[in-house]
């Protein structure tokens, strides 16, 4: 079977949770089972000044990756061309017309826009489409407003517009002028024809009918898919809460790299090792670790392993929170080969994240090393992390709450040992590309009855 | 280690899918009409997207008919400076032979005020005699010598004298 994953980014310039799930799976189902299975990424590129398109064909540990490239300034509403790009569509059209796969699984269709899913459509090409996040629902995917880092009751254009204008010069000019006395929105659907014209250009009302129309059209796309895959039930529930069929969403599970087994063995060490490892950004609620830890009296360390550099601001305010204790260390970026390592070297995995997640690997990866795990009580941990018996929850965003149970497992370590250890219950990826084939052959053997049938 | 991550049970049924899975699926293979639908649509945000590149053609177009005129400019810029660095230098020189023809009338003016001051010097000096003069005891020997010249020349002298003539009869 020729097998087409499509990400958004992918390694090894980006390495965040998607793209490397999508890789090892590729690596997966391609090593085990021999099947064909190709990367279509976007490549993000900030270059001063970067070309209008381009398309590389390049190969990641023997999987091919063709990656394309192409200008935002192309489709001048940019509100629209975050998640609707024909231009781009049409390109990885070419590449399908070209591959000619029996199914596409699509991990992320961020900066490529829900159009390369109406490519398959177009095609009747089999397609799964893997629910990463809320990006189907929400701009930026978080279903957490960016300012308040409130949870989003639903999308609304002026609430996204807020959300978006968070460190993006254009959408805060857009924002301001939205703001200014006797700004009236008006709103077209660009999901009706004949509005194109009306939606191809950079001016407020048509940014904000693009914010307006975003779900309708996004659901549109979505529900033609064949297979919607949730990795969990949080995810799931949320995307029925905003009225998608609970019967076309279908949980698979995340699987994860075997580790190295971890017990917790409290004559081992003086000091009980607290460690975060993660993206430094709000939402991962570093800061809010960093200010328990310092409430906590005894003998504990706490590791941060992360890349400073996407928000710098933030990260360089909780780093100079830390300095002033020199039981935290900063430990700087960490490449995905190292987790393992990393995870052996701790006692307590702390993922102290605000919003509410979805089913994040970090954790996964903890479980499966036997790490325990101090998580924030989240819907997206919550459903992972089973109190007392793999870790422990705090209430999200309690400075007071954290340093409590921080402060608990270093006065009674015997906690510790009787958490640690229980990497039972966490699907391997072999286990999980299992599912995905038996998925992919049951969708291209329904295919080709029906390209059968048509003849 | 299984094979299965652990969701706690839920009221509902949202079993993991084992990838055979029996949920409703989409058939992925539209009809005709729908996909028809959603190429009308690409073709219409892509005639909004090529309006809009054109516009902008069009306005760059006038961009650069304006830099290229702006760069005609630029082009001539040498040319039009040589010029008038010539024409500093020529009223340069035109300034230098000014100031030297002003110096000339200057030091004219200035001999001819030498020279007036020496003649105002000489109108004094003989206003200054002639006063002498006039008022002298020569003055009524002069005027009387002189009327007998005119008697003889045959002259009549009856002009005045000055009062102090006693009237020639002959």
């Amino acid at each position: 079977m020729r097998i087409v994953f499509v990400t958004h980014q992918y390694p090894p310039l980006y390495t965040t949770g998607t793209e490397l799930y999508a890789k090892r799976l590729a690596l997966n189902i391609r090593g085990t089972q021999g099947h064909d299975v190709r990367i279509f990424t976007f490549e993000p590129s900030y270059a001063a000044n970067p070309e209008l398109y381009r398309r590389e064909e390049t190969v990641d540990e023997g999987v091919p990756v063709t990656r394309v490239w192409g200008w935002g300034g192309l489709q001048p509403n940019f509100s629209l061309s975050k998640y609707y790009n024909v231009f781009l569509g049409k390109s990885f059209g070419t590449y399908l017309d070209q591959v000619k796969p029996d199914v596409v699984h699509f991990f992320h269709s961020a900066f490529l826009g829900a159009s390369v899913l109406e490519e398959t459509f177009l095609r009747d090409i089999p397609t799964v489409v893997n629910l990463m996040d809320f990006w189907f629902l929400c701009p930026t995917a978080q279903l957490l407003k960016t300012r308040t880092l409130d949870r989003c009751g639903g999308p609304e254009a002026f609430q996204c517009l807020e959300c978006l204008s968070v460190g993006d010069v254009d959408f805060d000019k857009l924002l301001a002028f939205t703001r200014a006395e006797g700004f009236v929105p008006v709103t077209n659907d660009c999901t009706t024809l004949g509005n194109g014209l009306r939606f191809s250009n950079a001016t407020a009302h048509a940014q904000m009918s693009a914010l307006a129309v975003r779900q309708t059209l996004l659901r549109e796309i979505l529900l033609r898919s064949n297979r919607i895959v949730s990795p969990s039930r949080t995810v799931r529930d949320r995307f029925i809460d905003f009225g998608y069929p609970s019967e076309r969403i279908e949980i698979v599970p995340y699987g994860v790299d075997p580790m190295p087994p971890y017990t917790f063995d409290k004559g081992k060490h003086a000091e009980v090792r607290f460690g975060f490892i993660g993206s430094i950004n709000k939402p991962k609620g570093l800061h809010v670790l960093v200010e328990a830890m310092l409430r906590v009296k005894g003998a504990a360390t706490l590791d941060i392993y992360g890349n400073p550099a996407h928000f710098p601001h933030y990260a360089e305010g909780c780093f100079e929170l830390a300095r002033t204790d020199p039981r935290i260390h900063v430990r700087g970026p960490m490449k995905p080969e190292h987790a393992p390592t990393a995870l052996r070297d701790l006692d307590v995995l702390v993922v102290p994240s605000l919003w509410s997640e979805n089913t994040p690997f970090v954790v996964l990866e903890g479980r499966a090393a036997g790490v325990p795990i101090l998580g924030s009580d989240v819907e997206g941990i919550a459903e992972i992390v089973e109190e007392g018996r793999t870790g422990r929850l705090f209430a999200p965003g309690s400075v007071e709450d954290l340093s409590r149970v921080m402060q608990e497992l270093v006065d009674d370590r015997a906690q510790l040992a009787r958490v640690s250890g229980r990497f039972d219950g966490v699907r391997t990826l072999r286990a999980n590309a299992r599912v995905f084939e038996g998925i992919y052959s049951s969708m291209a053997s329904a295919a080709g009855a029906a390209v059968g049938g048509r003849r | 280690m299984t094979n299965s991550i652990d969701p706690k049970p839920e009221a509902t049924s949202t079993a993991e899918s084992s990838g055979s899975t029996s949920l409703p699926q989409c058939s992925g293979t539209g009809t005709d009409r729908e996909k028809i639908r959603v190429l009308e649509r690409h073709v219409d945000h892509l005639m909004g997207q090529l309006y809009h590149q054109v516009g902008i053609i069009h306005s760059q177009r006038d961009h650069v008919a304006h830099l290229e005129k702006q760069l005609k400019a630029i082009e001539d810029t040498p040319r039009l400076l040589d010029q008038s660095l010539q024409k500093i230098a020529q009223l340069k020189e035109d300034l230098a032979g000014r100031k030297e023809v002003e110096l000339d009338l200057r030091r004219r003016v200035e001999s001819l005020e030498r020279e007036e001051q020496v003649k105002e010097g000489h109108i004094k000096r003989l206003e200054e005699y002639l006063h002498k003069f006039w008022y002298s005891p020569h003055r009524r020997l002069l005027r009387s010598v002189r009327n007998s010249i005119r008697g003889l020349l045959g002259r009549n002298t009856t002009e005045s004298n000055g009062g102090t003539s006693k009237g020639d009869s002959h």
